[in-house]
């Protein structure tokens, strides 16, 4: 296949009608940053696959978008100077030439297809929106007819003409290798060894003579049966032996079945641990935000409890903090008044201190008579007088009672606090030390929990949740497809059993059988088909398996040929296909991990390029590779050698990159001659009108064609 | 130029060298040229789908080519 031509007309930033010519061999479209090569991929990209790759503002990041039923794609300069009711045609207009294909096959007949694809704006006020939806024809000429390919047959021949299992390798994003490549995917693989090798002819090869193998089986019993030459006995033991068979075709298919979904099990299960492993950082880093979380909220406590029992219980001694002088000086008025309660207790009064109280006295005293010793007491004598002052003493004493109690307490507490004055600011000093190392502990937590938050560029952790919830999504249906392949797998084995007891029984009917057949057959001609077909059966399985072995040789050396050009000979190991794809040491064998990131380009580049090739090689179907920005995690070096090496495995290549923008007037025409250029585009985003003001408004992308 | 059927063919000539095969031919006395023409219905089926119409017109291609062939030489 070959592109021949490109006309995009109001697409971005190619305003008006802008043609591009490609050729066979290596075509370059150089451009420095916005010069405009995305988009010309893109226009490529929406003409055939309705897809176009942009920045997601929201997402701050560049992405596929398939919605071009609302993408406004005309330039900016158009948007803004179309007036209000007019409208804009946004075209991309792609010719190429490749086999014709009718249904299935290719034709060995070379047409040239159209692919138009238009799309209509309308200026509103202030706005453009979809007028008419985007279009794409087809059609090709042959034999001086202009034939349309209708629409609802448009993908099947999109499909036919750039199969998608390859398709990512013929039309890659440089920017997006990591997910269009993935080789760690044994689907990849598999999906893409198909699509460039016979064996789905094989296949169908093996259904077909198998198909023969069970009619004429029966063909040679039924003209056995005409020729009424066997008895009933030996027309059993035939109708046996094709029961065996046909029991032994259904265990091979079931074995064939479950083969089938064990390896698509585990197509499934290398995707999932492909997907765990951008996810299970999340569920590991959850598991230490929790558990740095718990610890946070412990320390919190601590502080917590720490500062309730500073307010509560530390506060009121700290007050006292200072005050020991005049706590110790308390000593001495406590004497007084100690002295004061033991003078009032060594006064002396003939009435005793014990009597029953004072309404007592005050009945003596109105008596004028002493109940105590039964003796007058007159007032004014000395007995009388005596009454009234133990009278007073009883008030005295009460107050005296208080006072004792009060000196008591006081002095338990004076005690008290001379003991614990001497501790008092050691007790504060520790609390405030533990106080804060727990402020530090917080401190340091918090400041990991920020590390880890910031590591995922975000302030709060819902991406790492959602992050975590997905991983552990994944690693239960990963625990259920294990499940299921060892299910499987049992499954299996038990078939393998019953099919290896039908073959003996088999083989023990077709013992007794031979004899009988050939005796009555003699030479029928079903019974010599029959040979023939059994000859096919055998030869057509080993044929597959056979080929499969010889093919991932050649994808291999391919690989490693293409491999070593684009590195300029200077890779470290080999590439190894296995289930996987690996580079390994050329002695050691060990897979190699700490390759640059250009060798991983190359590596990826090699692999998917081989299969093209051989695709090109093997099944006659030639591709055109349509890539943007492949080289752009090579140094100029490695770029130089690329584009030297690359173009002779193709039959044709178109690159967009920036890296020939840095090269020299000398180096790129050195470039051309070595790597045998057929098209060399430059493409620049200038003003359009010098003087104005410098906007989007105001700039296209110009094309110069250097050769 | 080279054809993607004559890479098959090429394939399948390389099986017909294999030991056990050759010894097959040998020993039932099959006829080389029918077989590398039986090959030819084969390939005249190559793009078949999993429809059982198509695979079963591949059969009656193959099958009915080699019983008339050896039908045509008995006579």
């Amino acid at each position: 296949m070959i592109i021949n031509k490109v006309i995009i007309t109001n697409f971005f930033c190619f305003i008006d009608e802008n043609p591009f010519e490609f050729k066979k061999g290596l075509n370059i479209v150089s451009a420095p940053n916005t010069g405009g090569k995305s988009q010309l991929f893109n226009a490529f990209y929406w003409t055939f696959f309705d897809k176009v790759y942009l920045d997601n503002v929201a997402k701050g990041k560049k992405e596929w978008t398939s919605n071009s039923n609302s993408l406004i794609l005309c330039p900016d300069k158009l948007k803004s100077e179309t007036k209000e009711g007019e409208k804009i045609i946004t075209s991309v207009e792609i010719s190429l030439s490749d086999e014709f294909y009718l249904n299935n096959e290719p034709q060995d007949d070379i047409v040239e297809y159209l692919f138009k694809k238009q799309v209509v704006y309308l200026k509103n006020k202030n706005d453009v929106s979809v007028y008419g939806r985007p279009e794409l024809e087809i059609t090709y000429i042959r034999d001086g007819e202009t034939n349309f390919i209708l629409s609802h047959n448009q993908s099947y021949f999109l499909e036919k003409i750039f199969p998608s299992s390859i398709r990512k390798f013929m039309w890659y994003q440089g920017e997006t290798m990591d997910e269009l490549y993935d080789f760690s995917n044994p689907s990849t693989l598999k999906n893409a060894i198909r699509e460039i090798s016979y064996f789905p002819i094989y296949d169908n090869m093996e259904k077909i003579v198998k198909a023969s193998n069970l009619s004429i089986t029966k063909k040679i019993e039924k003209e056995l049966g005409q020729q009424n030459k066997l008895s009933e006995l030996e027309r059993e033991l035939i109708r046996n032996i094709n029961a065996s068979a046909q029991s032994i075709e259904n265990k091979k298919s079931n074995i064939k079945d479950l083969e089938l979904d064990i390896e698509n099990l585990r197509d499934e299960e290398a995707v999932i641990q492909q997907k765990l492993s951008n996810y299970d950082k999340y569920r590991d880093v959850k598991e230490k935000l929790a558990s740095l979380e718990s610890d946070l909220k412990m320390t919190l406590t601590q502080i917590s409890a720490c500062d309730t029992y500073t307010k509560e219980t530390l506060l009121n001694k700290w007050m006292l903090n200072g005050c020991e002088k005049i706590i110790n000086s308390s000593a001495k008025n406590l004497n007084i008044i100690n002295e004061e309660i033991q003078a009032f207790q060594k006064s002396s009064n003939p009435v005793p201190l014990n009597v029953p109280g004072p309404e007592y006295i005050e009945q003596m005293l109105r008596d004028c008579k002493c109940y105590i010793c039964e003796r007058e007491a007159n007032t004014d004598t000395p007995a009388y007088e005596a009454l009234k002052r133990r009278l007073n003493d009883f008030e005295k004493s009460a107050s005296n009672k208080i006072l004792q109690e009060n000196y008591t307490e006081l002095n338990r507490a004076r005690r008290k606090l001379v003991n614990e004055l001497p501790e008092i600011n050691s007790e504060i000093r520790s609390e405030q030390e533990k106080r804060d190392s727990l402020i530090k502990e917080r401190n340091r937590i918090n400041k990991k929990i920020k590390n880890i938050l910031d590591e995922f560029g975000q302030e709060n952790g819902s991406i790492i949740a959602s992050g975590a919830a997905t991983a552990s999504q994944l690693i239960n249906k990963w625990d259920s497809i294990k499940n299921s392949i060892v299910r499987k797998r049992e499954n299996l084995n038990k078939t393998h059993i019953e099919l290896e007891k039908l073959n003996d029984e088999l083989i023990a009917y077709q013992e007794k059988g031979s004899k009988i057949i050939k005796n009555a057959v003699g030479n029928i001609v079903e019974k010599q088909a029959g040979e023939y077909i059994t000859l096919f059966v055998k030869s057509i399985s080993k044929l597959s398996a056979i080929a499969h072995a010889k093919l991932i040789r050649e994808i291999q050396d391919e690989s490693n040929k293409l491999y070593s050009l684009y590195l300029g000979g200077k890779q470290q190991g080999l590439i190894e296909i296995d289930r996987g794809i690996r580079v390994i040491d050329k002695i050691t064998k060990e897979g190699l991990n700490d390759l640059s990131t250009a060798e991983t380009v190359a590596r990826k580049l090699a692999v998917a390029n081989a299969f093209l090739s051989l695709s090109e090689k093997k099944m006659k179907r030639s591709y055109p590779i349509v890539a943007d920005a492949p080289t752009s995690d090579f140094d100029a070096n490695n770029t130089y050698n690329l584009t030297v090496n690359i173009g002779d495995s193709f039959q044709q290549m178109i690159i967009m990159s920036k890296d020939y923008a840095s090269f020299s007037y000398l180096e790129l025409e050195k470039l051309i001659k070595e790597a045998k250029i057929s098209k060399f585009y430059e493409l620049r985003n200038e003003l359009i009108e010098p003087n104005e003001i410098d906007s989007r408004i105001n700039r296209k992308t110009f094309i110069k064609t250097i050769k | 130029m080279k054809t993607l059927n004559d890479s098959l063919r090429e394939e399948f000539r390389e099986i017909l060298n294999e030991e056990d095969i050759k010894e097959m031919i040998v020993a039932k006395e099959l006829d080389l040229q029918i077989i590398e023409q039986a090959f030819e219905k084969l390939l005249n089926n190559k793009y078949g789908t999993d429809e059982s119409t198509l695979i079963e017109k591949g059969r009656a291609d193959f099958e009915t080519f080699i019983i008339n062939t050896l039908r045509t030489q008995t006579h």
